[in-house]
């Protein structure tokens, strides 16, 4: 990718090209959950969050939980923007075999549901940081996740398994 | 060991981006999704507040009355929340739930619902529930009583306890508790066989339990890293010096702006704003009514109803008074005085404005009678309306200033303004020297002339234009030096001038304002014409 470092404001020097390369994946799986398999906006939003957390480099402190949350609102508006309750099959992207139970479930969570349980259970973060990446309080999220484990859980099953 | 459903969120790890994620990136920002375009109307931010006196009046439409945020029933109307649970059968449509109080309502957020019809079943899942903005909530009384109407059957309601640093903590009962407080209510309800069709929803609904405007929060607090600006509190009232809010997550953000709510025409838009870090021990002199809060960037500024919250500012302790009158009064009169201005300005206050009653009260406009740029601003207060206003302006051995009145209020000025001195003579030419600080003026009030406002201008410094503008958001009418001293003519109405002594940027434009470069323009008062 493009070097990136360079424009990194004086005195505050956050390595973007670091930052990118650490945290991208994540983000991008997260808004892959949060927005129910649309990899276009699940993508777009990430680079766009990014390339917003270099150009205000320089007041930023926290870029992570920055790069974080602008990605959860470009992905909120588009999502709003669509102003479907419902996903329909047509209207997202096709998604890998192996991801296709996931996403169909997900499908059936709110957006911070699978956001949670996402941050949660896939990049194993506490609620706390949770909290932080999501910009809203701890306890809110623990109903998140409440909720969304348990309607995962109907979903999906609960059987135990020690295969992975 | 882990359950299934875990090993299948954890397959998620395979996901991996696109490899052209890099070099979008490295493109640099597109910008957020277009809102549809809306007149900017916190135009700077480098001042801490700006205020335009006409506008500033404009808001009180949005006073507390019905347009605000506080139902119509007070505490101990009786009144109840209703909430109409509704199915759309026929229509196979999601159902429905609304709530009402008095003559407020707020339609319930489905968080999930699944209709039937025959075997065919339909679900759907909310993209943005939970618990509604706390900027939405209605605000209703402590213990007041919740009912259901329509046609669903309600299987559980649920309270939970909503304030920003507070976790959703569980209350029982089929009432709003009795305490002050916000609260979010989440309502089960099912919908049995009826015609083959039937099914199940929960929705949210949110209110602010408040035993009166005096028990609402006198700090708003304000979280910028959520989606949209949360704050804790749909009311809040004001202090002594105005409304103090405490922001939150402002990383990555530069600046506040409040502002009036989407909608407003054109016309009567207004906002205040500041960079961050934000001073919350001061007190930001907005007027009670509805506003609009949000976070804002360089490139992102504050818009109404862009990432904004609404709240209302109550007044219940009487810290403000309106500068406008509460009557169509006569056009303001120019007074001068023989009292010194070295006397206190509320003692000459009281020596120059007689006929008061017994129950009327003297008092600073706004928030104090220093708090506008258009003079020192004293009202007459009547039952809570103003009924006439004196302004004091400086710039002489004694006070002078203007003065008005509702008709038959019996407020008039007294011997000490009207008899002991007779009407100021105003400069008709105002003497500006541009200097390497900025414009200075030799009066800060002058007089009209039949062609218009005579400016007798000496540039000691590098500017290359005076500007002369009515309107502090913008740079004004630019009149060029040709030489050191000259004599300029320009066409201004009575009221608040200010002049500015300016240079162009690289590119030969001239960026700024009153209200964004303050030391670039000096403000005087222009009064009409004799004759």
């Amino acid at each position: 990718m493009a070097d990136m470092r360079r424009r990194t404001a004086p005195g505050v020097r956050h390595d973007f090209d670091a930052l990118f390369r650490e945290h991208a994946p994540g983000v991008a799986r997260t808004m892959y959950a949060f927005t129910a398999g649309r990899r276009g906006i699940a993508e777009e939003a990430t680079a766009e969050a990014f390339a917003q957390a270099i150009a205000h480099a320089d007041s930023i402190r926290e870029p992570v939980g920055w790069i974080y949350r602008t990605a959860f609102r470009l992905a909120s508006a588009e999502l709003r923007r669509e102003r479907r309750p419902v996903p329909e099959m047509e209207r997202v992207e096709p998604v890998s075999t192996s991801l296709g139970p996931l996403v169909e479930a997900l499908r059936e969570l709110s957006p911070n549901q699978r956001a949670a349980v996402v941050l949660r259970y896939e990049a194993d973060l506490p609620v706390g940081e949770i909290a932080r990446r999501m910009g809203m309080n701890a306890a809110t999220v623990r109903v998140h996740l409440h909720r969304g484990r348990s309607r995962l859980r109907e979903l999906l099953g609960d059987e135990e398994n020690d295969d992975d | 060991m882990t359950e299934r459903w875990e090993n299948e969120v954890k397959k998620l790890r395979g996901f991996e981006p696109g490899a052209d994620l890099g070099s979008r990136v490295a493109e640099g920002p597109r910008g957020e999704p277009s809102p549809p375009a809306r007149q900017r109307i916190v135009a700077g931010v480098t001042a801490l507040v700006v205020f335009a006196a006409a506008a500033i009046f404009a808001v009180r439409v949005f006073g507390t009355g019905s347009d605000g945020l506080v139902g119509t029933p007070g505490p101990g109307s009786g009144e109840r929340i209703v909430i109409e649970l509704s199915s759309g059968r026929g229509d196979s449509q999601a159902p429905e739930a609304t709530m009402r109080y008095g003559d407020l309502e707020q339609d319930g957020v489905v968080e999930g619902y699944t209709w039937c019809v025959g075997d065919e079943c339909a679900g759907g899942i909310a993209d943005f529930a939970f618990y509604p903005p706390v900027s939405e909530y209605l605000v209703v009384p402590p213990g007041t009583p919740i009912e259901f109407t329509g046609d669903g059957v309600v299987e559980r309601l649920r309270l939970y306890l909503s304030a920003i640093d507070e976790g959703p903590v569980e209350v029982e009962g089929d009432r709003v508790p009795n305490a002050n407080a916000t609260y979010a209510l989440e309502v089960e309800a099912t919908w049995a066989d009826e015609g083959g069709e039937h099914g199940e929803s929960n929705f949210f609904f949110g209110v602010q339990a408040l035993s009166s405007p005096s028990a609402a929060p006198d700090v708003l607090h304000v979280d910028c890293s959520a989606v949209v600006a949360r704050t804790d509190t749909a009311v809040v009232r004001t202090q002594s010096d105005g409304l103090h809010v405490v922001f939150e997550g402002t990383d990555g953000f530069d600046e506040y702006g409040i502002v009036t709510p989407e909608g407003t025409p054109s016309e009567d838009k207004f906002g205040v704003g500041g960079p961050f870090p934000f001073e919350s021990r001061q007190g930001v002199p907005v007027d009670p009514g509805v506003w609009e809060i949000g976070c804002g960037s360089r490139d992102r500024p504050v818009e109404a109803g862009e990432l904004t919250t609404r709240f209302d500012l109550v007044d219940p302790d009487d810290h403000w008074a309106s500068f406008e009158l509460g009557c169509e009064a006569p056009e303001e009169v120019a007074f001068g005085s023989s009292i010194p201005s070295s006397t206190a300005h509320e003692d000459s206050a009281a020596q120059l404005v007689g006929g008061l009653g017994g129950e009327d009260r003297l008092r600073g406009a706004g928030y104090g009678a220093e708090g506008y740029k258009l003079g020192i601003a004293y009202v007459i207060d009547r039952d809570g309306a103003s009924v006439a206003r004196l302004v004091l302006t400086g710039g002489t051995e004694t006070w002078q200033g203007t003065f008005v009145a509702c008709p038959e209020s019996g407020i008039a000025l007294t011997e000490a303004a009207a008899s002991l001195s007779p009407a100021p003579e105003f400069p008709d030419a105002l003497v500006v020297r541009c200097e390497g600080f900025g414009p200075a003026v030799d009066a800060d009030t002058v007089q009209l002339q039949s062609d218009g406002l005579h400016i007798e201008a000496t540039n000691v410094a590098d500017a290359i234009v005076i500007a002369v503008t009515v309107d502090d958001g913008s740079v004004g009418e630019l009149l060029p030096f040709e030489t050191a001293a000259q004599e300029f003519v320009v066409d201004v109405p009575a009221g608040p001038v200010w002049i500015g002594c300016r240079v162009p940027n690289e590119q030969g434009e001239y960026e700024g304002s009153p209200a964004t470069i303050p030391d670039a323009y000096i403000q005087v008062t222009v009064v009409p014409a004799e004759g």
